[in-house]
């Protein structure tokens, strides 16, 4: 028998906040998830009563104090579609917190974060965790495809011997204290114009040998993009966590649909997202 | 959290042996082996008459590639592929780990061949499992699963080899693919099965019409969840008409969600229901269904659950 640490809540929404490109942040009431949620981590959301399959979500920010988390998510199917009807005040039942989180080095005291898309949310927990509890200044970049979902700026923050015309940071990030950039295909004012792993390396080409050794990867997005910041964390040598997605039925590890292929001693092995995960060492995938 | 109290005696029964608490079976593939669930707070192995750990082959199986899992109109298609640790792993690893005082817990066994069910068998009959539920029906893996269960002969095979190799009570776990399941019902129960699971999940597939790729990357799979339960019912019913000539209980799985389904499966023929998909939903269901059929049994004037099995009027 396990120790219980999945708690499934019927809670209040205390937030609703619709944005561009089909962005939403719900804040939700949260006894127990708020206390235990950790970087990473996430919730399994029932969308609505008629939808039979649950969602899963990271955790954007959690209150302990206040006893409430966030999550992100972008309308896509039905189940995010009928989700963006709730209102505040409205109750929705959800499972969490949920998996293992970020492990923060102590010997790595240059985190840099790397989100793309809805896998922005948990870099922007690990953000939060960092400035309350570390005295790391990390580096973070954010990619998206469609309108960021903050309000982003000229940073003041210069960055020696990197892209000036990259320039645009997130506000509550800058709020922090901290580097940020941002990174988009399309042609938003500031943002390097491409990918963010080629954002992420050419900040990493900036650094000396001493600099490169204390950089940690935490990074969540895409497969692809997951694939890509991989491989420049395999390239440089630089210890790399990854936040996976995958789609999921059980969400305890019951039901082994959510999986993703391990390198364990010379051995391809089946891990399951959900519980072993969704944080992996990048080294430890397998990519076909 | 484990709960001390039991639920009602009203909804207790014994099939081949073993008391189970409640009629509710918790299905293969579903809950792991076991212990995966009691992650959760509020849950409780207690809470159900049994488990079916997740499907177990002689040898470690990595399963297939992802996408694995697939949403459809009130259900869903699995494709997982038999991912297992293998028998003696399950055996040396995992039964000791498990709290049989809570609730029985039953091996589901597949095999690619009649001497890998058996040297499976051969296995489990060594443990201290209370039951084997032989999987002849897993639409997902390339050999061996749904053709044998569709092939009257090989299940006979099947199940008189499992039968002399185990006296634990032995379920034989039936395909809805296949177009006379009281045929198929009669063959295991002449081979020595004690008891049937009825169904597994329907073949199926899904396409993505952007990519024009089948969403699955196994291609097929198995459908679960509501949308298969009136096919379940009348499986369930059919198989019935066999088995009552017999004594020899079902388990009837295939969408139950509520206390409701679970009556219509056992007015249907079933004597034990199993729950799967439901779980995926609501991981704290089976207390409440528990309650549910307890005040169903009460308003009906009826002493216990076993006297609903098959009383249709």
């Amino acid at each position: 028998m396990k120790d219980s640490s999945i708690y499934i809540e019927n809670a209040k929404v205390l937030n609703h906040q619709h944005m561009e490109g089909g962005q939403h942040i719900i804040r939700l009431e949260s006894e127990k998830c708020s206390q235990y949620a950790k970087p990473g981590m996430f919730i399994h959301l029932k969308c609505d009563e008629n939808t039979l399959m649950r969602r899963p979500f990271s955790v954007m920010r959690a209150s302990k104090e206040e006893k409430w988390i966030e999550i992100l998510y972008k309308t896509f199917g039905h189940g995010t579609n009928s989700l963006k009807l709730v209102e505040v005040g409205d109750t929705l039942n959800y499972m969490g917190p949920i998996g293992n989180g970020f492990s923060l080095s102590k010997k790595k005291t240059i985190p840099l974060l790397i989100g793309g898309g809805v896998g922005i949310p948990p870099l922007i927990f690990l953000a939060s965790e960092i400035k309350e509890f570390c005295n790391f200044k990390p580096i973070i970049f954010f990619g998206s495809e469609v309108t960021f979902p903050f309000k982003y700026f000229p940073s003041k923050y210069m960055i020696k011997d990197f892209l000036p015309e990259v320039t645009a940071s997130p506000d509550f990030i800058e709020a922090m204290g901290f580097v940020s950039r941002l990174a988009s295909q399309q042609d938003y004012p500031g943002c390097y114009k491409g990918f963010i792993h080629e954002l992420a390396e050419h900040w990493i080409k900036t650094l000396n040998t001493d600099q490169l050794d204390k950089v940690c990867i935490y990074s969540c997005g895409p497969t692809p993009m997951l694939e890509a910041v991989s491989l420049v964390a395999r390239k440089y040598k630089i210890d790399c966590q990854i936040c996976i997605e995958e789609h999921m039925a059980c969400a305890v590890g019951g039901c082994a649909g959510c999986i993703v292929k391990i390198k364990d001693n010379n051995k391809i092995v089946s891990k399951r997202v959900c519980v072993d995960g969704p944080v992996f060492k990048s080294s430890t995938i397998y990519y076909e | 959290m484990v709960k001390d109290e039991k639920p009602s005696n009203k909804i207790r029964s014994n099939y081949f042996g073993l008391t189970f608490n409640s009629p509710i079976i918790l299905l293969s593939g579903c809950v792991g082996f076991g212990d995966e669930y009691t992650r959760v707070d509020g849950y409780s192995n207690s809470d159900v008459g049994g488990i079916c750990l997740k499907g177990t082959t002689l040898d470690e199986r990595l399963g297939n590639n992802a996408q694995r899992i697939y949403e459809t109109s009130d259900g869903m298609i699995n494709a997982i592929g038999l991912q297992n640790p293998g028998a003696d792993y399950v055996i040396d690893n995992i039964l000791p780990s498990l709290n049989f005082n809570e609730t029985n817990f039953i091996a589901n066994i597949s095999g690619a061949s009649v001497d890998e069910y058996v040297a499976i068998v051969k296995k489990f009959d060594n443990s201290n499992i209370n039951a084997l539920e032989i999987n002849i029906s897993c639409p997902n893996v390339k050999e061996g699963g749904v053709h044998f269960g569709n092939d009257y002969e090989m299940t006979s095979k099947i199940v008189s080899e499992c039968r002399k190799n185990t006296k634990k009570p032995l379920i034989i776990k039936l395909s809805p693919n296949q177009s006379n399941i009281g045929m198929s019902a009669q063959k295991c129960i002449d081979a020595g099965a004690d008891g049937l699971s009825v169904i597994n999940t329907i073949s199926a597939m899904s396409i993505d019409i952007k990519s024009r790729k089948p969403v699955l990357d196994n291609i097929n799979g198995g459908l679960s969840g509501p949308a298969i339960k009136p096919i379940a019912l009348l499986k369930v019913f059919e198989a019935y008409q066999i088995s009552k000539k017999y004594n020899i209980p079902i388990i009837g799985q295939g969408g139950i969600i509520n206390y409701k389904d679970a009556i219509e499966f056992i007015l249907a023929g079933a004597s034990l229901v199993g729950l799967g998909t439901a779980m995926f939903y609501d991981p704290l269901i089976c207390p409440k269904i528990n309650d549910e059929l307890v005040k169903y049994i009460e308003f009906n004037e009826i002493k216990n659950i076993k006297d609903l099995i098959g009383n249709l009027n």
